[in-house]
Parts: C-alpha cells; sequence; structure tokens
C-alpha cells in the first residue's frame, strides 16, 4: 500500500469496544474545536470517552483536529490507532490518517477534496458553512454535526448542549446554525 | 464531586492542589497544565506558582519551599531528568516532602510525534538509593486521585514522591472525579483543611491492580499506556480461550512484591509490556526468578516504537500460551 492510501481493516485488527472517531484538517478548519465539542456531548451523555487533541507537538504539523474514543470499555486502550470514522478536510489529513481506518470504517470528506477514494462519503462541508453560518470557520460544527449523525455516537442534544456552552457568546448564533446544518446534510446522507 | 474532562497532565497538578498543595513550580507553566485557573485559585488561596523558566530551577524552588513547610510541587519533562537528578537525589537523601510530577517523552520528532515511550523509568530508578517511591497512573482519574495522595502524604511530612505520566496519557482528556472546591485544600489562606482521614493516603492505594489473574497461566505485567493497551489484549485472549491476566503496576518502585510473587506462583509465563528498550523487564525478572517459581520473563520492548498496540500483545499472550 502507497503512503496515505486510504485501507480498510487490512491489519490483523481486534475489536475495540466504543466508537473511534478522528477528525483531520486545515488548522483554519478548526477541527480542534470540533473535537472538543463531541468530546464534551459525550461527557454530557456520562459515555466513556477519552479525548487527544492535537496540541502541543503535535499542533506544529500540517494536520490539527483530534481523535475520540466514545464508549470503551474503562481501563482498556483509549488511543485512537485505528478510526471507524474519519472526517477529513484536507490533503494533508488524508495523507497522515488514511491509512488507519478499522476494519468496516468509513471515511467523510470535504467533497472539494482531489482523488478520494471509492468509498469516501464525499459531502460539501464548506459550502454547508458559507451558506448557513455565513463563514467558512464554522466548518467544524458543520463537521461535528455530520460525524454525530452518521456515527450515533452522541445524540444530537447533547452535541447542541456541548455546542452552546463552548462557544462565546458572539459566535453562537452562527455556529448553532451551522450544527443544525450538518445534522441536516448527515440526515440527508444517510437517507441517500 | 464533579466530573470533567482534564488532560493527564491538568489532572496531576488538580490532585496535587486539592490534596493541599500551595507551592507549584514548573519550567514552564503552561506546558505543565499549571497555568489558567489553577494558579489563580492557588494564589488565591495564598500559595504560589512559578514560572521557573527550567526544570532545575523549578525543582530548586519547590525544594526550598518544601523545606520552608509548604506543600511542594515540582513538574518536569523526561528529557529533565538529567538536569533535575542531583536534586532529586537531594530531596530523597534529605527526606524533603516534595511531590515530583514527571511527563515522558514523545517519540519521534517535535513535528511528527509518533507515540508514547517511557524511557525515563531507569533513569527514575537509578536517579538515588533508595529510589524515589514512584507512580504510574494509568488514566486521569487516577492520576488525580494518585496527585491528591501524594500531596496529602507530604502534607504529614515524609520522602519526596515521584508521579510519572507517559507522553499519550498525559496529553489525553478523559474524565476525572474532582473534589469539589469545598473539599479542596484553602491551606495558607486561614481557611480549614479538611481532615486528613478525609482523603484517601498513598499508603492506602493499591500498588497494583489485578485483572483476571486468579487463574492466569500467562500474565501481561505493564503500567501506564501500555498497561491500558494489555488490558485488551488479556479480555480478547480470554475469548478465545486462554487463561490470560495483567497485572498493572501503580506503584513502579519500590515494586509491589506481594502480589508479584503472589501471581508468578501459578503463573508459567509472563510478559513485560513496556514503550522503552527493557527497563520494566530487568528488574522484573530479576524479582519474579528470585523465588522458587521461576516463570519465563519476555519483554515486548522494542527500541524506537512509538506504540504498543493490543494486537502486539495479544499474539505474544496467545505465542508464550501455546
Amino acid at each position: 500500500m502507497s503512503e496515505g492510501a486510504i485501507e480498510r481493516g487490512a491489519r490483523d485488527t481486534i475489536g475495540r469496544r466504543g466508537i473511534a472517531i478522528r477528525l483531520a484538517g486545515e488548522a483554519a478548519h478548526g477541527l480542534l474545536f470540533a473535537g472538543y465539542v463531541l468530546a464534551d456531548a459525550a461527557l454530557l451523555e456520562r459515555r466513556a470517552v477519552a479525548h487527544m487533541p492535537t496540541l502541543g507537538a503535535a499542533a506544529r504539523g500540517d494536520v490539527s483536529g483530534g481523535a475520540i474514543r466514545i464508549g470503551a470499555e474503562p481501563g482498556e486502550y483509549p488511543l485512537v490507532d485505528q478510526a471507524d470514522c474519519l472526517l477529513v478536510t484536507s490533503v494533508a489529513g488524508m495523507r497522515r490518517y488514511g491509512g488507519g481506518l478499522a476494519p468496516g470504517g468509513r471515511v467523510i470528506a470535504e467533497e472539494s477534496l482531489p482523488a478520494l477514494p471509492e468509498f469516501a462519503i464525499a459531502l460539501p462541508l464548506v459550502r454547508t458553512a458559507i451558506e448557513t453560518g455565513g463563514t467558512p470557520l464554522v466548518v467544524d460544527l458543520v463537521a461535528a454535526a455530520v460525524v454525530t449523525e452518521m456515527t450515533g455516537a452522541v445524540s444530537r442534544r447533547a452535541l447542541q448542549e456541548a455546542a452552546a456552552r463552548l462557544l462565546p457568546a458572539r459566535g453562537r448564533p452562527a455556529g448553532l446554525a451551522a450544527l443544525d446544518a450538518g445534522i441536516e446534510l448527515g440526515k440527508r446522507r444517510l437517507r441517500a | 464531586m464533579a466530573v470533567t474532562l482534564l488532560h493527564g497532565r491538568e489532572a496531576l497538578a488538580w490532585g496535587a492542589a486539592h490534596g493541599g498543595a500551595s507551592f507549584f513550580a514548573a519550567a514552564s507553566l503552561a506546558a505543565a497544565g499549571m497555568d489558567g485557573a489553577l494558579a489563580e485559585e492557588t494564589r488565591t488561596r495564598g500559595g504560589a506558582v512559578v514560572d521557573a523558566g527550567s526544570a532545575a530551577a523549578a525543582l530548586s524552588a519547590a525544594l526550598d519551599a518544601a523545606v520552608r513547610g509548604a506543600v511542594s510541587v515540582a513538574a518536569l519533562g523526561g528529557g529533565d531528568l538529567p538536569s533535575a537528578a542531583p536534586l532529586i537525589a537531594r530531596a530523597v537523601r534529605e527526606r524533603v516532602p516534595l511531590v515530583i510530577l514527571v511527563e515522558g517523552a514523545w517519540t519521534g520528532s517535535a513535528v511528527e510525534p509518533e507515540g508514547a515511550a517511557q524511557r525515563e523509568l531507569s533513569l527514575l530508578r537509578w536517579i538515588s538509593d533508595p529510589a524515589p517511591a514512584l507512580y504510574a497512573p494509568a488514566s486521569a482519574d487516577e492520576a488525580y486521585a494518585l496527585a491528591r495522595a501524594a500531596a496529602l502524604a507530604a502534607r504529614a511530612g515524609g520522602a519526596p514522591v515521584g508521579l510519572y505520566l507517559d507522553a499519550a496519557l498525559a496529553s489525553l482528556r478523559e474524565p476525572v472525579e474532582t473534589a469539589e472546591a469545598r473539599d479542596a485544600v484553602p491551606s495558607r489562606g486561614g481557611a480549614a483543611l479538611p481532615a486528613a482521614a478525609a482523603l484517601p493516603a498513598l499508603a492506602a492505594l493499591p500498588e497494583a491492580e489485578l485483572y483476571r489473574t486468579r487463574d492466569a497461566s500467562v500474565l501481561a505485567v505493564a503500567a501506564g499506556i501500555a498497561a491500558r493497551a494489555a488490558r485488551t489484549a488479556v479480555r480478547v485472549a480470554r475469548e478465545r480461550g486462554t487463561r490470560a491476566g495483567l497485572i498493572r503496576l501503580i506503584r513502579l518502585w519500590p515494586l509491589p512484591d506481594a502480589e508479584l510473587a503472589a501471581s508468578a506462583e501459578r503463573a508459567q509465563r509472563v510478559v513485560v509490556a513496556e514503550l522503552n528498550e527493557g527497563q520494566l523487564w530487568e528488574p522484573l525478572a530479576a524479582r519474579l526468578h528470585s523465588g522458587e517459581r521461576r516463570p519465563v520473563v519476555r519483554s515486548l520492548a522494542e527500541p524506537g516504537a512509538g506504540a504498543l498496540p493490543p494486537e502486539r500483545i495479544l499474539a505474544a499472550l496467545l505465542d508464550e500460551a501455546a
């Protein structure tokens, strides 16, 4: 397999409990924040959650985002080495994490990315952010909502509550609008 | 009690604060998770938080504060240990009640960190004779509890206590059940300290966690993030019919002899899951071979490995049991 190529469950893996989500994009896409929203939503629902944001040394690279494992067995391996759901909004994110999918794992990708693998689910994440929030800066909330809708990792209600708590008052209307739009986008994709 | 998501390093700092620590020093407060609310709260209570600029300066300041009677905490990075070693040795020699937080270094480069490592374990063991008591929590919640207990122990005097978190656990955010503010320790501001009996003493906390060891024929021994991987491997090994078990080391130095001896009585094979060059294997093998039963002890150490996934430990357990 070439470096960065996307592969599903090719390694000899054992089942991890819970759902593993990885978010990877450019720093400007705010996927770091999306990880915080998803992790806090899981905490609100009293789910077991482990969240590894790309901070510190990891933040110096060309990929920003994070990894969240929700609903794992207490005391077991908390890190995401094989994602059940990989959401990418940049080529670098795809190159770095594309090779690490769990068996049956799915890739949700920004539709404008080039050379997406056949099984990737291409969605207009950035366009949805611009159309609903008036700025591409809320693509993080569109992404968090799409992941929620397509994985069921947390409930919509918990996601909305977490976002409302974490968003600064000034950005709340646009952020929550983007969240609603992301939920609709995820629903439409599921119906399709 | 409140549940909140904390990085492992933050959990250490808050645990120490809620156990009564009133003096914090680090080469970088932000890197040690000691900035922001923790710094503000400590200062409000009459304590001090020192951004010392270097590990040696941080340890020196913390040591001085401890000698003057403060419950004192120094945070160090794994790479800082060589420069801090003489001061740690002095704290041990003079039995200064200091809480030392050590965060392991990442493997790989700063720009592309590849994974955690547990390379500091030997140095922490040989830094002085006797070695400082060293605990290795495996979750943020446990980091909080152990740091709180370590600060309580420091309040009562005694020798320094080290708490070691590998880089993965230090960066990971997990739920932590923290004490509410009224249960915390506003030590120097005049408000009452909680009764010592209300907090778990370090000596009362377990030195090791035994997971499915009772009938195990093959054992994994691990600490920190490697122990979390080993637990997954043991569960899957059991599902596949292998009588595997796990001894998770909570206290690394001195090693928990009783738990090791009891488990080694029954198991024929031991797999040491560690993220270094065999630093745990060597003292464990010596200990396990000191009795009449001498189980085969194998290390999964791999120089330069950035991760030890459950699959690799599972393969070793199944291989040893075959």
